[in-house]
């Protein structure tokens, strides 16, 4: 039992290589910052021709014919009508939003695009879940965020099942424990 | 060197095992929130008298609100409205929302106490170590502690896994997929 528990340990592991490093960055990153703190980038606006398709009516439609149009991967969006009663859209995408004003008279598209650096990009795939699934892309990556959680959760059961099966006596690992949990534990009390 | 690494992703994975336990949980939570129904929070209200002195600024109103009335929390979104204040006092389990009126003197304090669920959430949301609220900090040292120990798993973990020769080829072919999956759309989503 503990050598498969071991090899699904290191499976677990595997699987999460990448994203537990992306988890790390982020969590790094947000010690870091400043309370609300958020940087916004310079935005890059091109105009391209553009026609709804016909039988687009709301403009629910209209946005979402402008993200496919635009092949943007965005993992969610919203629209308004601004002073001028033009389509505004607003596209979040993990590498920065994307918002879209729709000039129908003139049959254009006006782009403005912000570019998250890439610090801001791993922090935003960190919490790109399937739940938020516009575009196959953001689905995909959602699934292995999915799926990274679920092997948390299994790396850390695991991992606790195999220190108490092999090394229960070592006592620098039982500092190591008691410190996370109990600094933990004592958090969570003063926080409630 | 071996032994050292080993010890090293012991000591990291027990000291992250909760934190890591937590995330995994919480975002399991914020994806699938129908398998886990409403949330519970426990509401009550109360009103204080408040000095006139006391109440020159949404700051001055909420040490106030701590010192004498026992509010604790980190101050946010505190502004001035046409008839005197409201600001917010929030730790991850518990926010007090402060409506304070000059005319009357008094400030309503709606305080929402959250379940176990939400607290978690409100957890895996916490980081940084700039906040005027000790506890919230000491969240910010806990996150920051924990990322660091993420990336040494992630990192030693690698180093483990191919040190055990029985489990090399099983263990490639998972990294390989994991890697090609994952970097490709890391790279797909950034240039699209």
């Amino acid at each position: 039992m503990t050598n498969w528990i071991k090899r699904l340990h290191t499976w677990f592991g595997l699987v999460n290589f990448v994203i537990l490093l992306i988890f790390g960055v982020t969590g790094l990153l947000a010690t870091a910052r400043r309370p609300g703190e958020q940087k916004q980038p310079p935005a890059v606006v091109t105009e391209t021709a553009f026609t709804l398709p016909p039988g687009v009516v709301s403009d629910r439609d209209a946005a979402d014919a402008i993200r496919r149009r635009l092949d943007i991967p965005a993992a969610g969006f919203n629209f308004r009508r601004d002073e001028r009663n033009l389509l505004v859209a607003t596209y979040y995408t993990p590498s920065g939003p994307r918002r879209v004003t729709l000039l129908e008279k003139q049959g254009l598209l006006r782009i403005e695009t912000r570019r998250n650096s890439i610090w801001q990009y791993f922090s935003v795939l960190h919490e790109t879940l399937p739940r938020e699934a516009g575009d196959v892309r953001i689905r995909l990556w959602g699934y292995y965020t999915e799926l990274s959680s679920w092997c948390l959760l299994g790396m850390s059961l695991s991992g606790l099942w195999l220190w108490l099966s092999s090394r229960p006596r070592l006592r620098w690992a039982w500092a190591s424990f008691l410190a996370g949990s109990g600094a933990f534990a004592l958090l969570w009390l003063l926080s409630r | 060197m071996h032994r050292w690494l080993r010890n090293l992703h012991l000591f990291a994975g027990l000291f992250s095992a909760i934190m890591t336990l937590q995330y995994g949980l919480s975002t399991l939570f914020m994806s699938h929130r129908s398998w886990f129904g409403e949330p519970k929070p426990l509401i009550s209200e109360a009103s204080y008298s408040v000095p006139a002195g006391s109440a020159g600024s949404a700051r001055s109103l909420a040490l106030h609100l701590m010192d004498v009335h026992g509010l604790r929390g980190e101050l946010r979104q505190g502004r001035e409205t046409e008839n005197g204040f409201v600001l917010r006092l929030a730790l991850a389990g518990i926010q007090h929302d402060v409506e304070y009126s000059r005319a009357s003197g008094q400030a309503k304090v709606k305080t929402t106490r959250r379940d176990s669920r939400q607290t978690l959430i409100a957890i895996h949301h916490m980081g940084g170590v700039r906040f005027s609220n000790w506890v919230n900090n000491a969240w910010g040292v806990l996150v920051g502690a924990v990322s660091v120990g993420l990336i040494v798993l992630a990192v030693s973990g690698i180093y483990l896994w191919f040190k055990l020769k029985r489990e090399r080829t099983a263990g490639a072919l998972i990294l390989a997929a994991s890697l090609v999956y994952s970097l490709t759309l890391i790279a797909i989503l950034r240039n699209a």
